[in-house]
């Protein structure tokens, strides 16, 4: 053992469930150290704008270090997703299918908040319930009223730009955390971010429509984005950048708690891969983290050591957490570590995300400001909910660049056809201004055949095994796509706009629903996998985030939620890590 | 050819094929301006352009600019894009003005949004005219300033643009 050191607590991964996790120990009073496989969060984001600009392909992995510059801590990139059948795999995932699991993360300290959105939705009353209220999916082993307190809590800690009068749909509540007669108000850190132009254009056209037995209306969205300075940052700038990349840091992303943690104490070591964990056969608990550490991107591990705390916590995000418990796998625990019930790795969830584009009678001025101010809320949830899968419908403020890849795809085609000069610059200019798109998340049953196990064929370049998935969408998954298409056409109609939208029958990304076609988008929002409950047969985890195998041993992340609604995940990550967290310090390290 | 008047015929050429004026191509003063740039990674090995190409794209420019303004479209399309060499060079030199790309494989025609190419420089990318021609700003590279986006853009283009888009315009 390469560590002397005492550690009340070790944990794996330094993005928001780390880092805020790490915040919290250290503040209060315990000695932490955090352990991640990638780089440290830079001095300034220079570097990682400089790769973006040059980046042929503004995917939301190209300001990060490539998996050529990086090959000690790789991660599935959006390019590689087209060539997911290529044996051997040509991307970091090993992809079985039979559709491609279509979402990635990043492996940089700070994670993969570098490039969320910045959505910050509560999940809905009904999504913690959807087993008992709809027949479909896993009620949470608690309610929305149960986590109320811990949304208020993380939209306060990450900054969150709302306002309450708006976000109260579908029968969500807001009180105040700090008065248990939830008489006192509520009121969000910052007044909501200005709707975009185009919203109001939406709203205006859409008229009164009622859908689905719902009324559909257009909301502003909750954003962890700076509507005011707050926390020492500056206000949004409107870079339409969020995805990939703020570059302003107007968006909060994890590195902010990462320095807060530190501040108060945590120790960070980066460059340090956690491969597996130890258990102590007499005990049960964790007795060590396994790691390598490497000097150089793509050079050897330099180092080889096992790290031991009182308390372990495991938040690489659902994907590398239960690689690791996988691979944490012995002669006593043939199954890996926290997995009696022999769910890790299992019911593996996205959004899969239904794009639906269209082109504006008038100007509705696009790629402007933040990527997103605005959604359709109306769908996430109905009595429709018995029959097929809810979804958001985000409105996107980027025109035509994600579904069409603009404004490179028209300007290649245009050239291509002949067009030069002023007629080119005014055909452009007619359709750019006019380019806007819905982009639909539904949410995705948990299956527990879609998992990840580690590749008993693949390793990375440390010799660790790469993540093998396999994936695929459930009917009643597809009905809700195939809904979202639907309500997306109609919307379309309502508004006059005329219809772009078409699969490409070539794509590797593309399925059907009762002979319909479609492509498969991911919301880059993976989940489940170590899914908490009551059950210790069903579940991972129980309602703290303890894996029921090990009590030493917590869960952090998107891998525990056993259904995943229509909200973008982070900010219940957020609001799920915070509960845990202050239990750990209020009634397992007291 | 003095290099000064080689410059000015690339802007010319260049303000012909893409619909923006020559000042507003390489208005005086930059300070980084990025026509020079674009001349220059033609030069370079890994732009694949052919010298003599090249010159008699310029050449034919030349020729052209001395007819009258509203002549020179018909004689651009008719002498220069429907040229084998010169035409897919000229195409080549659109694509990076709009988007700040050289393109990989230009000479054989085929060029899509998805096809391999280099970004010339990050200053050339926040130059991209295409950002100019959406009447926003290069992604990841804003100077305006926050709820600009509730409104309008406030000039609907400069003076050399279309303006606004057109009654009855489609894509």
């Amino acid at each position: 053992m390469s560590e002397q050191k005492k550690y009340d607590v070790v944990i794996v991964g330094a993005g928001i469930s780390g880092g805020l996790a790490a915040y919290k120990l250290a503040q209060a009073g315990k000695r932490v150290l955090v352990l991640d496989g990638g780089p440290g969060v830079p001095p300034n984001r220079g570097d990682y704008m400089e790769r973006f600009y040059l980046a042929m392909a503004k995917t939301p992995e190209s300001p990060y270090p490539t998996n050529s510059e990086l090959p000690n801590d790789p991660r599935p990139v959006v390019l590689e997703i087209g060539s997911w059948q290529a044996r051997p795999p040509t991307g970091y995932l090993v992809q079985n299918g039979p559709l491609p699991f279509s979402s990635t993360y990043e492996r940089v300290g700070g994670g993969t908040t570098w490039h969320w959105m910045g959505t910050s939705l509560r999940l809905l009353p009904n999504d913690f319930r959807i087993q008992s209220a709809y027949g479909h999916g896993v009620d949470w082993p608690y309610g929305y009223d149960e986590l109320q307190d811990w949304y208020c809590r993380a939209e306060w800690e990450i900054g969150i730009a709302a306002d309450v009068e708006h976000q109260q749909y579908h029968g969500l509540k807001f009180w105040n955390p700090d008065d248990p007669a939830r008489q006192q108000p509520y009121e969000y850190p910052m007044p909501e971010i200005l709707q975009a132009y185009q919203d109001k254009v939406i709203a205006r056209r859409l008229g009164d429509i009622t859908l689905e037995g719902q009324s559909v209306s257009v909301s502003p969205t909750p954003q962890a984005r700076n509507s005011i300075p707050f926390d020492e940052r500056r206000v949004c700038a409107g870079n339409t950048n969020c995805i990939p990349i703020c570059p302003i840091q107007a968006k909060y992303d994890a590195s902010i708690h990462i320095g807060k943690a530190q501040n108060a104490g945590a120790e960070f070591w980066f460059q340090t891969v956690v491969y597996s964990l130890d258990v102590d056969a007499q005990s049960g608990r964790i007795s060590g983290v396994n790691y390598k550490k490497y000097e150089t991107p793509n050079g050897p591990a330099t180092e080889t050591g096992t790290v031991s705390a009182a308390i372990y916590i495991m938040a690489a995000h659902a994907i590398e957490t239960p690689k690791i418990l996988l691979n944490s796998a012995t002669n006593e625990l043939p199954d890996g570590v926290a997995n009696s019930s022999g769910q890790v790795g299992r019911n593996l969830m996205d959004h899969p995300t239904q794009l639906s584009w269209a082109l504006m009678p008038e100007p509705v001025w696009p790629y402007r400001g933040p990527l997103s101010t605005s959604g359709i809320e109306s769908l996430r949830d109905g009595d429709f909910r018995s029959e097929h899968a809810p979804f958001r419908m985000e409105i996107g403020n980027e025109g035509w660049n994600w579904a069409m890849n603009d404004p490179w795809g028209s300007v290649n085609a245009l050239v291509a056809g002949g067009e030069f000069g002023a007629g080119l610059r005014r055909t452009l200019n007619g359709l750019f201004i006019r380019q806007f798109r819905f982009g639909s998340l539904v949410e995705q049953m948990p299956l527990s055949t879609n998992r990840i196990v580690p590749s008993k064929e693949y390793t990375d370049n440390l010799g660790i095994p790469r993540p093998e998935i396999t994936y695929d969408l459930d009917p009643y998954t597809r009905a809700g796509y195939a809904a979202a298409r639907k309500v997306a056409a109609q919307l379309f109609a309502q508004m006059g706009a005329t219809d772009f939208t078409s699969p490409n029958m070539s794509s590797a990304s593309l399925f059907f629903y009762e002979d319909e076609p479609y492509i498969l988008n991911g919301a880059g929002h993976v989940m489940g996998t170590y899914r908490m409950g009551t059950d210790p047969k069903r579940f991972v985890c129980d309602a703290n985030q303890q894996a029921f195998d090990h009590s030493n041993l917590f869960l952090l992340g998107s891998g525990v939620f056993p259904s995943v609604g229509t909200a973008n995940p982070t900010l219940t990550i957020a609001a799920t890590t915070l509960k845990a967290v202050d239990n750990i310090i209020k009634s397992v390290l007291k | 050819m003095s290099s000064n008047s080689e410059l000015d015929n690339f802007v010319g050429l260049s303000a012909l094929l893409t619909g923006f004026a020559a000042s507003t191509l390489n208005p005086p003063l930059s300070p980084q301006p990025v026509a020079v740039e674009y001349l220059a990674f033609m030069r370079k090995p890994e732009a694949d352009v052919d010298p003599a190409t090249l010159e008699r794209l310029l050449a034919t420019y030349q020729a052209i600019a001395l007819l009258p303004p509203a002549e020179q479209p018909a004689q651009v399309q008719a002498q220069v894009l429907t040229d084998p060499q010169i035409g897919p060079l000229a195409r080549n030199i659109i694509r990076m003005w709009y988007l700040s790309i050289w393109y990989d494989g230009y000479q054989s025609g085929g060029v899509s949004g998805f096809s391999p190419g280099t970004v010339v420089s990050s200053n050339a990318y926040t130059k991209g005219l295409a950002w100019d021609v959406m009447q926003a700003h290069p992604m990841g590279y804003s100077e305006m300033h926050y709820g600009y986006w509730a409104d309008p853009p406030e000039a609907p283009d400069d003076s050399t643009g279309p303006g606004a888009v057109e009654e009855g315009s489609t894509a």
